[in-house]
């Protein structure tokens, strides 16, 4: 079924909108969700949570790419898990690696207390993914979006692990002098 | 700022990004020309090889009639070439009775409305082969849940751009997609990624 149908069936609220989304995107959202919280019980709970916000939120939302409007809740409600997850001592040491490599981006002043707004945020990490290189991009976003590991990462885009690293440095050093230039304090 | 504020600030990029990171690069990719070029030294390579056989032949024979008188030895070599005859066409014959699609039965196993349509290819003795899926372009390579692979080729044929992917010279399955559709076969049986082209030139 097109993603259109599918989201006609949101807005006619049809339950079988939901049998459709899992069908089609099940598999998807799971590996979102299980590269950020590594645990079956849980990716599954957060999957089944996927379709409840979907519902919830289409309408008024319409989305025009479904699979990204799906993948974006299933990551939002893995971190969320994650969250609670790592207050109690549990959580993937990948999704551990990933938010420790975002603090070398913040630098040591990453305490400061700063009224931040995450959607002006998301819009200047949204121009600063257009001013980088396609390949860097996709390493970027693979990473920090989807979560992978870099040699998950390697064997998809068929170049070395180091290679990787070296990408997502230079890529983590070019978003901290944007982010400093949008006047951001880090 | 916190590390999680980023993270969560990632999480609403632009759509484009998200789905631009789904597909993977294809490791070989070869255009025309190349295969063209390819093609073209295999050729002379193939010819030199025969002339430089025929002519060592040539004289071989030429030297043994001198040296001896005609015996049975003729006809056993005729033989021995008739025998490599037929088991060159043996080997061609089974090679054909798997590979092509119209000598195997096709078995619908999944048909969800025009969105999804799955055939197993069974030989004659009934034992799987190979199955074809076709599901419509919306449907991303990430939600196929495809095993991982560490070998990889694109071939250009037709209109077609094939990737076929394996472990260690055994295909494993073979990806393309057109304007509506995109298409996998699944490979049961091991075949190499030659065979395994050649069965995916078969599929209508």
């Amino acid at each position: 079924m097109e993603d259109f149908e599918i989201v006609e069936l949101y807005w006619d609220r049809d339950e079988n909108a939901i049998a459709q989304s899992e069908l089609k995107y099940g598999k998807y959202c799971g590996t979102i969700a299980r590269n950020i919280l590594f645990n079956r019980e849980d990716t599954e709970e957060c999957v089944n949570d996927t379709w409840i916000r979907a519902w919830q939120s289409i309408p008024p939302n319409r989305p025009e790419n479904l699979g990204a409007y799906l993948g974006k809740i299933t990551r939002n409600l893995a971190l969320n898990m994650y969250e609670k997850m790592n207050a109690q001592k549990r959580g993937s040491n990948q999704t551990r690696l990933c938010l420790d490599e975002l603090s070398e981006v913040l630098g040591h002043e990453s305490d400061v207390q700063q009224h931040l707004d995450l959607s002006v945020l998301t819009d200047t990490i949204n121009r600063f993914l257009g001013t980088i290189d396609a390949e860097a991009r996709k390493i970027f976003v693979r990473r920090y979006w989807y979560m992978s590991s870099v040699n998950e990462i390697a064997w998809r885009y068929h170049i070395t692990p180091g290679k990787v690293k070296m990408s997502l440095l230079r890529t983590r050093n070019y978003l901290k002098d944007y982010l400093r230039k949008e006047g951001y304090e880090i | 700022m916190k590390n999680t504020d980023l993270i969560k600030a990632i999480n609403d990029i632009d759509d484009e990004y998200i789905m631009e990171a789904v597909r993977k690069k294809p490791l070989f990719s070869f255009n025309r020309g190349t295969v063209l070029r390819y093609a073209s030294a295999a050729a002379f390579v193939l010819v030199m090889s025969f002339v430089y056989i025929s002519l060592a032949d040539f004289y071989k024979k030429g030297m043994s009639d001198n040296m001896t008188a005609p015996s049975a030895t003729d006809d056993q070599s005729i033989q021995i070439f008739n025998n490599n005859i037929e088991k060159v066409s043996d080997s061609k014959t089974d090679g054909q009775s798997y590979m092509l699609q119209e000598e195997s039965v096709s078995r619908v196993i999944e048909d969800d409305n025009d969105n999804v349509r799955t055939e197993l290819y069974v030989s004659e003795s009934g034992e799987g082969m190979y199955a074809v899926r076709k599901a419509r372009l919306t449907d991303p390579p990430e939600a196929w849940n495809l095993p991982s692979c560490n070998e990889g080729h694109i071939y250009d044929y037709a209109d077609r751009s094939v990737e076929i992917l394996g472990n260690d010279g055994v295909a494993m399955y073979a990806l393309w997609s057109n304007d509506t559709y995109s298409y996998i076969v699944s490979f049961i049986h091991e075949y190499s990624f030659e065979e395994a082209l050649e069965i995916t030139k078969g599929i209508e």
